[in-house]
């Protein structure tokens, strides 16, 4: 196990700032002092922000809610890499530890698309629970819970359907796009229904329907710079896109 | 069909028919190694090809009608997904560190602009031999050939041409597959595989330029 230490550092932090959708954002830059390196980087925001709350200074604005990488919520650029330069985490999973030689952090709220600010680092991303409600869903009455045998899935297909359920809607995918495009979380949630027996029934009107909703919501068209995969904290392929575009030409 | 699935199947499938097209075009370019017969013939045959049905120049003229809707179409269908990419392109105030977009796959709408321009200024050159250097001669093929990248100004731009098509294909080719959602272990292959295909492609269609314009 890793040692833990009294040790200290401190970080610079270049955020932006932006009252209100309508204002005009720009950065500003803080110092964080006496910070572990066993804290993560929301602990550290949440110091900086009782430092700004006793100063009567208003506080950072940032979304999160399990702060341990399983609920989307959280999420911004950091230093240009949505969710941070390290692989596969969501940024509520980061540590100040893995910034001790950064110096200065730049923390940009994810853009893209119909993504606005709505307060410094926090976006409405509501397009994305639009893309789910036109076609993300399964609706035949499913009763109560079945006999676990009476529907049989073929492990290979349960395990690639866990996989695409596995994205957790953060918009990373939208933020690391140059097209502001969500095909990579579209697609996974179409791959996620589309292949299980419960999911078929509807599978070509939901497929033209997010497809559909993706671009009326003002997201891009994917062009296959395959950015998105980089980025999702839960490493959705671009296989996943490979399965959408697809099922969309027989949609 | 969604929109994005059929604007999606137009550009890749009319993408895919051109690079075909430009396979066929390569290996008729090389037949210039083959000496003044060899080439020329050549471009007898594509005139003559199917005279005893069609008469001659129909089966030519059929193609070219077929590539010209097959450019319509793609140039169409990526302007519309470029709009909405454009549209939805995000503008950060600090620079966002791309990993995997490459300078083609960032370019390709300008790459395509290049392209056509260039395939204008490649009819009215060779095909239709309105502009031309001194000493071309309709239908002499090899001899135009050869006088026009002896001019550095030829050679110039079809070197540019060349590349710019390459480039359009290295990224084109492997979209084309993953939007087709061809078998995604051939498509993976695929992407590292374009740039290589793309390669060949510039290599054989300057093949010709540079060996007429330093060694001949
Ligand atoms: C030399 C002839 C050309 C060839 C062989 C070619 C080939 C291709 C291929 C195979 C694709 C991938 C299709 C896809 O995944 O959507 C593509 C995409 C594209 N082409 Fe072309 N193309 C050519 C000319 C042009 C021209 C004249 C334009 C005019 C503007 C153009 C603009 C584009 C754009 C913008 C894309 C990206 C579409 C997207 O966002 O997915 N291309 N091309
Ligand atoms: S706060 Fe839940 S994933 Fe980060």
């Amino acid at each position: 196990m890793r040692e833990v230490t009294n040790r200290s550092m401190e970080i610079r932090l270049k955020i932006w700032r932006q009252e209100s959708p309508e204002s005009n954002g720009y950065f500003e830059e803080f110092l964080v002092e006496n910070i572990s390196p066993e804290a993560s980087l929301l602990e550290a925001l949440d110091s900086l922000n009782e430092r700004l709350t006793l100063e009567n200074r208003r506080p950072i604005s940032f979304d999160s809610d399990c702060r341990e990488g399983i609920c989307g919520t959280c999420g911004f650029v950091i230093n240009g890499r949505p969710h941070g330069p390290f692989p596969g985490v969501t940024t509520c999973q980061l540590h100040m530890r893995m910034f001790e030689k950064a110096g200065l952090l730049v923390l940009e709220p994810f853009r893209g698309g119909p993504f606005k600010v709505l307060k410094d680092l926090i976006v409405d991303r509501s397009g994305l629970d639009r893309i789910i409600q036109a076609g993300g869903f399964i609706s035949v009455s499913t009763g109560s819970a079945p006999e676990a045998n009476s529907i049989l899935v073929p492990k290979n297909l349960a395990e690639e359907a866990f996989n695409a359920a596995a994205c957790i809607g953060c918009g990373a995918c939208v933020a690391a796009c140059p097209n502001g495009s969500a095909m990579l979380f579209t697609a996974a949630k179409i791959k996620h229904l589309n292949i299980l027996p419960q999911g078929k029934a509807e599978s070509k009107k939901r497929t033209k329907n997010m497809l559909d909703a993706m671009i009326n919501e003002g997201f891009g068209a994917c062009s296959n710079h395959g950015e998105c995969e980089t980025v999702c904290p839960k490493r959705i392929s671009l296989e996943t896109i490979n399965f959408a575009f697809k099922e969309g030409l027989s949609s | 069909m969604s929109k994005i699935s059929f604007l999606k199947l137009v550009s890749s499938s009319t993408g895919l028919f051109i690079i075909l097209f430009l396979i066929l075009h390569v290996s008729g370019n090389l037949k210039y190694f083959g000496g003044p017969d060899s080439l020329d013939n050549y471009a007898l045959f594509l005139r003559i090809f199917g005279k005893e049905i069609l008469g001659e120049y129909t089966f030519l003229n059929l193609f070219r009608i077929v590539l010209v809707i097959a450019f319509i179409l793609h140039i169409w269908s990526t302007y519309l997904l470029t709009r909405y990419n454009a549209k939805a392109s995000p503008q950060y105030e600090s620079s966002l560190a791309y990993k995997s977009t490459t300078f083609s796959s960032k370019y390709m709408f300008v790459l395509g602009i290049l392209a056509l321009s260039f395939l204008v200024f490649h009819i009215l050159h060779f095909t239709l031999g309105i502009i031309h250097p001194d000493g071309f001669e309709y239908l002499k093929v090899y001899n135009n050939v050869t006088i026009s990248f002896k001019n550095t100004i030829y050679f110039l731009i079809y070197f540019i041409g060349v590349t710019v098509v390459s480039l359009h294909v290295s990224h084109g080719i492997w979209s084309a597959f993953q939007s087709l959602g061809f078998n995604y272990l051939f498509v993976k292959h695929a992407r590292n595989f374009a740039k290589l295909f793309a390669m060949f492609l510039w290599i054989g269609f300057l093949s010709v330029p540079i060996f007429v314009y330093f060694f001949k």
